[in-house]
């Protein structure tokens, strides 16, 4: 047997001494030990266990970037000392992130004795999933707290958690049982029947599956919501020019589009310059003589009454809570600079392209065909069912959860209890249980530096390797 | 009990509930029993108005065009409608326009002056239609107003907003509807009370002489003639038995708009006359708004203008000095009047002799019994509805033809408000001829005029052209019965 060891030594074979195979990131330089281990490889005081034998400096050639904000509350307690203080290798193809419970109750277990400083936001100790407080998004709480700086998908407004996002919309009527009505220009238009829209109509996975990808006005929304702007420019066939949409661009592009059309309109009909001669049937009810001297008058006047229609929020213009064009869906502000021109912006919509930034979730691995408690299978609001109660006036009841939602700044994740009902204990003996192992969901590394390596380091690699390869040829 | 007799109960309880504070009208006469209004069904049942913005979602109301199918009961374009061309929209914002300045500057009444509010509270009352909103910041709700807006007409939605395109909702009775806050417009007569509390008036909305004086427009609202300046947003093939035949639409809403319209202003009269009677603070006696604005207001040059040559008070003397009365607005009544003359119901003639007769009381001294005058308007008003509610609700063809008259009708121009009564009620025979050459003559002779410098608020002239007019009505009378016998 020993000649066996000799032999593979000798033979540069390094398979002999490693418990199993490196995770397969890091199996591009699985045969150089050296280059996480360094050259003086302890052998007999790894054999004996005492030493780990990797170093920090080593996974800093690639990770260093990560290292100064690395989980630097676990850092600052030096319970950890270096990354394989939770990072294992050679466990086969593992991931490396998922690391032992053991690893996160060490500290999250008795964070006051832990030592760390600052704030205790959540709950100063979590053993299990059962004992996790709620996710932070959906928790009443009297004051605002920062979560981490991380939910950057809500902010705290009117004494709770709100959708950052600056987009108007109303879960409850898109979603009516009943389905909705569509333009009669819809490919799906059917004599005045209704369509029943599904989560899926808006919200569908990207490729792989995992997270949903974002809506957009072209895909989600075009269809139904043309971008028809007034009925006031009737053609002389009839037809109204307000009926071509505009395109779904900014203020300033807009407001191009809009003094093109208009132009276009007035040199078609010039009579609209003049006032109608329809009379009113009231002889006491006078004709207001036009205002415009010229076309180009015409239309500056026009285009600041359109421009008006569609960016100004009834509320500033006097007219109680009236809304149309762009303030429909967007928020609008308006900027006057100095010399008195107006100029319209719209809000950033900002909508979270993901939520829980804290932690990972993938949609297809709770797709509709798994059974829950071997019953039903999972709807979107099955797990979507919180934060919202609305006695709304359905035939069939109450509705709730997001069938309830009718603003857009509910935040319809869901509540941790959702999770729990799988994921943990068995609920009944014959049942399995999901893990409830605290990497199913976190990671570490904080989301803003990025979880790759150092394309640099890494190519470095990668040319010294493609040179010794030439070179042993 | 089912919810659908529950709802007719809720109905009927509420009805009674109408009834009930009606009575304690100053008129002292019980009012027939009429389905609640609008704002009245907000204020006693407690519904709310969820604003214009519920409405227009671009596959319900707010879409920018017609639906042309037959596929669907609403066009899909009321809201846009209303938004781009219906001056109801702009009514709230009128309140702050330059004009309602002036008014308030005219009335002596300076915004930090503390009747302001008060004020305005009376403005509201048909400018604006509250609308409670849940704000964005802790505070809670906020209030705003919408101009005359869907549900100033339609009712509050909170109950029927989300139900009232589904099967199950269409399929209610009015009643059953009007149960849960929403008002039958297609009911020519409700359509009618709908407009006229505002536009001519009721117990909680007014425009006096002082408020006209200060430049408010005076009422003078005539349902047909307002609807034809209405954009309608509404398909006319709907819900009513006519609704095919437009003409007889017309005919149909235009009774009910003169016999709503006179019931307003009978009561509008007998309030202020009551009023005063009771001594009560504020009460004006007699009330310039219920007079006959051109018998003070006309033309003072010489020649003598017609005013001036015809004398004063309801019977005309051409003798040089007369005492000066204040006759009775005739704008209201005069249709009606004219309508019972031609008519042998026992009932037109009881009407017609007792609103003579309070013309003639109204006349007879400058500033009339007050108690009197309340008496017989009440009466006035309780004949009109005796007569009208036992005949048809659609007024006959050639009833209204005889009623302008064929030959003698020097009667009928003989002040602006009865031409201009007698000019729309020709509209509303011509249907779709309103476009004729006579009309638009007509027309051009009782136009308030504009010019580019001013704007006139009444007739510039009153001297030769009215006298002109029947030439004209006649000359139309004959294209008309011309078109009928061919």
């Amino acid at each position: 047997m020993l000649a066996g060891v000799v032999l593979l030594t000798w033979s540069d074979n390094n398979q002999v001494y490693q418990a199993r195979p490196v995770a397969s990131p890091h199996r591009l330089f699985e045969d150089k030990c050296e280059k996480c281990h360094d050259t003086s490889f302890h052998l007999l005081k790894r054999t004996v266990g005492s030493d780990s034998a990797a170093f920090q400096h080593s996974c800093k050639v690639c990770h260093s970037h990560d290292a100064p904000d690395h989980h630097p509350a676990a850092i600052a307690t030096g319970m950890v000392d270096d990354c394989t203080a939770c990072h294992k290798e050679h466990q086969g193809d593992a991931d490396l992130t998922r690391v032992t419970d053991q690893h996160c109750i060490r500290c999250h277990g008795d964070l006051a004795s832990a030592g760390t400083s600052g704030a205790r936001h959540f709950s100063s100790s979590v053993t299990t999933l059962a004992d996790h407080p709620e996710i932070a998004l959906l928790r009443k709480t009297e004051v605002p707290v920062s979560a981490h700086g991380l939910h950057r998908v809500a902010e705290w407004l009117d004494g709770q958690w709100q959708d950052r996002g600056k987009l108007i919309f109303n879960h409850e009527v898109h979603l009516d049982p009943e389905g909705i009505l569509v333009p009669t220009d819809h490919p799906d238009y059917d004599a005045g029947k209704k369509k029943q829209l599904k989560c899926a109509s808006c919200h569908q996975a990207d490729e792989e599956g995992a997270y949903m990808k974002p809506v957009t006005y072209q895909q989600h929304c075009q269809q139904c919501h043309q971008l028809h702007f007034s009925r006031q420019l009737v053609t002389n066939d009839g037809s109204l020019t307000g009926m071509v949409p505009l395109p779904h661009e900014s203020p300033e592009l807009i407001r191009g589009v809009l003094r093109d059309r208009l132009m276009d309109y007035i040199e078609e009909n010039p009579g609209r310059l003049v006032p109608s001669d329809d009379l009113p049937r009231d002889p006491a009810k006078q004709v207001k003589p036009a205002t415009a001297e010229d076309k180009w008058d015409w239309v500056e006047q026009r285009l600041l009454a359109m421009e008006d229609q569609l960016f100004s929020p009834g509320s500033v213009a006097g007219r109680g809570d009236l809304m149309y064009g762009c303030q429909r869906c967007h928020q609008t502000k308006k900027q006057v600079d100095t010399g008195g021109k107006v100029a319209w912006k719209i809000v950033k919509p900002e909508v979270p392209v993901r939520w829980l930034s804290h932690a990972r979730f993938r949609h297809d691995r709770h797709d509709t065909k798994i059974t829950l408690n071997g019953e039903k299978p999972f709807s979107c609001t099955e797990c979507h069912n919180v934060n919202v109660t609305r006695a709304a006036e359905r035939s069939s009841g109450p509705v709730e959860g997001v069938l309830a939602s009718v603003r857009a700044g509910d935040i319809l994740m869901p509540s941790i209890q959702v999770c729990r009902q799988c994921h943990g204990g068995r609920l009944t003996a014959d049942s399995g249980a999901a893990s409830d192992r605290c990497t199913e969901c976190h990671r570490y590394h904080p989301a803003e530096h990025g979880e790759a390596p150092q394309e640099a380091a890494l190519l470095d690699y990668i040319h010294e390797s493609i040179a010794r390869k030439k070179s042993d040829q | 009990m089912n919810l659908r007799l529950l709802s007719i109960f809720v109905a009927l309880v509420v009805l009674a509930g109408f009834s009930a504070s009606e009575g304690q009208d100053p008129v002292g006469q019980q009012e027939v029993a009429q389905p609640p209004l609008p704002w009245e069904i907000a204020a006693v049942q407690g519904f709310r108005n969820l604003g214009a913005r519920s409405c227009s979602s671009t596959t319900c109301h707010g879409s920018v065009r017609a639906d042309s199918t037959n596929d669907n009961r609403m066009r899909r374009d009321e809201y846009l409608v209303w938004l781009e061309e219906d001056p109801h929209q702009r009514a709230h914002a009128a309140l702050s326009g330059e004009q309602t300045e002036s008014i308030f500057r005219n009335l002596g009444i300076s915004p930090d002056d503390q009747r302001y509010r008060q004020v305005m509270q009376k403005c509201i009352a048909c400018h604006g239609m509250p609308v409670e909103l849940a704000s964005t910041d802790s505070s809670g709700q906020h209030m705003v107003y919408e101009g005359v807006s869907c549900e100033t007409c339609h009712g509050p939605a909170e109950k029927w907003l989300k139900t009232h395109y589904r099967t199950d909702f269409v399929g209610l009775t009015v009643a059953e509807k009007a149960s849960q806050g929403l008002f039958n417009t297609n009911d020519a007569h409700q359509r009618a009370r709908l407009c006229v509390a505002c536009h001519v008036g009721d117990k909680e909305r007014e425009v006096n002489h002082d408020w006209i004086a200060a430049g408010h427009p005076a009422l003078k609202f005539e349902l047909t003639a307002y609807l034809s300046m209405m954009p309608g947003h509404w398909k006319e093939t709907r819900d009513r038995e006519n609704a095919h035949n437009p003409a007889e639409h017309e005919l149909e809403l235009w009774l009910a708009g003169q016999q709503v319209a006179a019931d307003a202003s009978l009561a509008q009269l007998a309030r202020r006359a009551s009023a005063a009677a009771a001594g009560q603070d504020g009460a004006i006696w007699p009330e310039f708004a219920d007079v006959d604005c051109y018998s003070c207001h006309h033309d003072l040059g010489a020649p003598l203008s017609w005013r001036q040559k015809r004398g004063f008070g309801v019977v005309q003397q051409r003798t040089e000095v007369q005492r000066i009365t204040l006759p009775a607005s005739e704008w209201y009544l005069f249709m009606p009047s004219r309508l019972a003359a031609n008519s042998e119901d026992a009932a037109a003639v009881e009407f017609e002799r007792t609103w003579q007769e309070l013309r003639g009381k109204m006349a007879a001294e400058v500033i009339p019994d007050d108690r009197e005058i309340a008496e017989l308007a009440a009466a006035t008003r309780q004949r009109l509805d005796n007569w009208l509610s036992g005949r048809a609700s659609t007024a006959d063809r050639k009833e209204m033809v005889d009623m302008i008259g064929h030959s003698d009708n020097s009667e009928l121009v003989s002040n602006w408000d009865r031409a201009v009564q007698a000019y729309l009620a020709l509209q509303v025979l011509s249907g779709d001829r309103g476009k004729e050459k006579a009309l638009r003559q007509i027309r051009a002779m009782l136009a308030f005029p504009v010019s580019a410098g001013r704007q006139f608020d009444s007739p510039r002239k009153f001297r030769g052209v009215i006298e002109d007019i029947p030439k004209l009505i006649l000359e139309f009378q004959e294209q008309l019965e011309g078109k009928q016998e061919n």
